[in-house]
């Protein structure tokens, strides 16, 4: 079975720009005009889902999917999420409830996390356009639930953002990490 | 926030320390734990600091941070903050993890054991601190469960300069408790030299894993 990295979070939180920023090849997006509420926020909004690849050296893949972030499309996440070996969860600060899209998103995806033994990470993104944004609320959200996973704030454009995600879900998978409970 | 360390011990004389109470560090350790109190910091031609622990936010601008944190308390500019503060602030958690890692430079604080047990509380925004690719690893670690900074190093091949680093800056900022710290002693870990050195094979996930690191991290 394919090994997969699954994006996950709301509408226009940078799912998409995530995988396009760290990919190997370009996105594979399926994409179409934004008819719905969306449409006030950005012309074009993810339908299915997005692909992308991180190639290794000996010619393996990891295969990078984007779950598309309306609620009427959430047929497609447990489809997308077999195989999957962790989930990067993309909030948006500028959302007006991001703790809400925390706990909603944790849900949907109980089962991968549950499966994954809590291999998540939370990137925060859009904290420019919200003046005193602090992570820590969502941060000490999670800890209150007994969750303790990374939560940074990122800027999805940016590949070294998306880069410092990975690499705290790779920590969280690291078999010499999992090796002692 | 900050748990009182023993006096020195056999252990930590043999590992390179510093003071955290020397500089930068100590002004703001300082003003965390015990006056409350806003306070900036400034050396001249080099940066500034303030922090404020009632609000919790912090600023700062430093063009170099090493020389910023080896400064002592005399060449340091300490006093209330002129300005508010504003919506550039940062979390004051941040900057003390900056003063502890640039601080540290691969050193203990004194009184610190490296086979003293370390939990940590809750991962550092390590997208926007200074860190190493490691350090992810040790948070990894010390988040599933409280381990000495020694066994760490062997669990997860990391060298001792790398992880005291990691701990002075976490420690600092509040993010590690230390849970045998009321018994001012070390606990041994519980994992037996047969565990430790029993080797495990190396699955097909485990290298797809190992080649995606690498990738990731540069390495």
């Amino acid at each position: 079975m394919q090994k997969k990295i699954i994006f996950a979070g709301p509408v226009g939180a940078g799912k998409t720009t995530a995988i396009a920023s760290i990919s190997d090849i370009p996105v594979v997006a399926t994409e179409g005009a934004a008819t719905d509420e969306v449409a006030l926020r950005k012309a074009r909004t993810t339908l299915a889902m997005d692909y992308g690849v991180l190639r290794l050296p000996d010619g393996g893949q990891v295969h990078l999917y984007g779950a598309p972030g309306q609620d009427r499309f959430d047929f497609m996440w447990e489809i997308l999420t077999a195989g999957g070996i962790g989930l990067v969860l993309m909030l948006d600060h500028a959302r007006p409830d991001p703790i809400a899209d925390l706990d909603h998103y944790f849900e949907m995806f109980a089962a991968l996390i549950e499966r994954s033994e809590h291999a998540v990470v939370v990137g925060v993104t859009r904290m420019d356009l919200c003046p005193r944004a602090r992570i820590d609320p969502i941060r000490k959200h999670l800890l209150a639930k007994g969750i303790n996973v990374p939560v940074y704030e990122v800027d999805a454009r940016e590949r070294e953002d998306v880069r410092q995600l990975l690499l705290g879900l790779l920590s969280l998978l690291d078999p010499a990490v999992r090796r002692f409970r | 926030m900050h748990q009182d360390l023993d006096a020195n011990t056999a252990e930590s004389a043999s590992v390179p320390s510093f003071d955290l109470h020397h500089g930068a560090l100590g002004v703001a350790t300082e003003a965390v734990g015990k006056t409350r109190k806003a306070v900036a910091i400034v050396l001249e031609g080099v940066g500034e600091a303030r922090l404020d622990p009632n609000s919790g936010c912090a600023f700062w601008s430093v063009k170099d941070w090493s020389v910023f944190c080896a400064a002592s308390s005399h060449d340091l500019r300490v006093g209330r903050p002129v300005a508010a503060t504003d919506t550039s602030d940062r979390d004051m958690s941040e900057l003390l993890w900056c003063l502890g890692y640039h601080t540290s430079a691969g050193r203990l604080p004194l009184g610190v054991s490296r086979v003293a047990v370390v939990k940590l509380l809750q991962w550092p925004n390590l997208s926007r601190l200074p860190h190493t690719p490691d350090m992810h690893r040790l948070c990894a670690l010390f988040a599933r469960r409280p381990t000495s900074l020694h066994l760490a190093g062997k669990l997860l091949d990391i060298d001792a300069a790398q992880i005291f680093r990691f701990f002075s800056a976490a420690y600092a900022a509040g993010y590690v408790s230390m849970p045998n710290r009321a018994f001012g002693m070390p606990a041994a870990d519980s994992l037996t030299a047969t565990e430790l050195s029993t080797p495990h094979s190396e699955s097909s996930l485990g290298v797809m894993l190992r080649q995606l690191w690498s990738k990731m991290s540069g390495r």
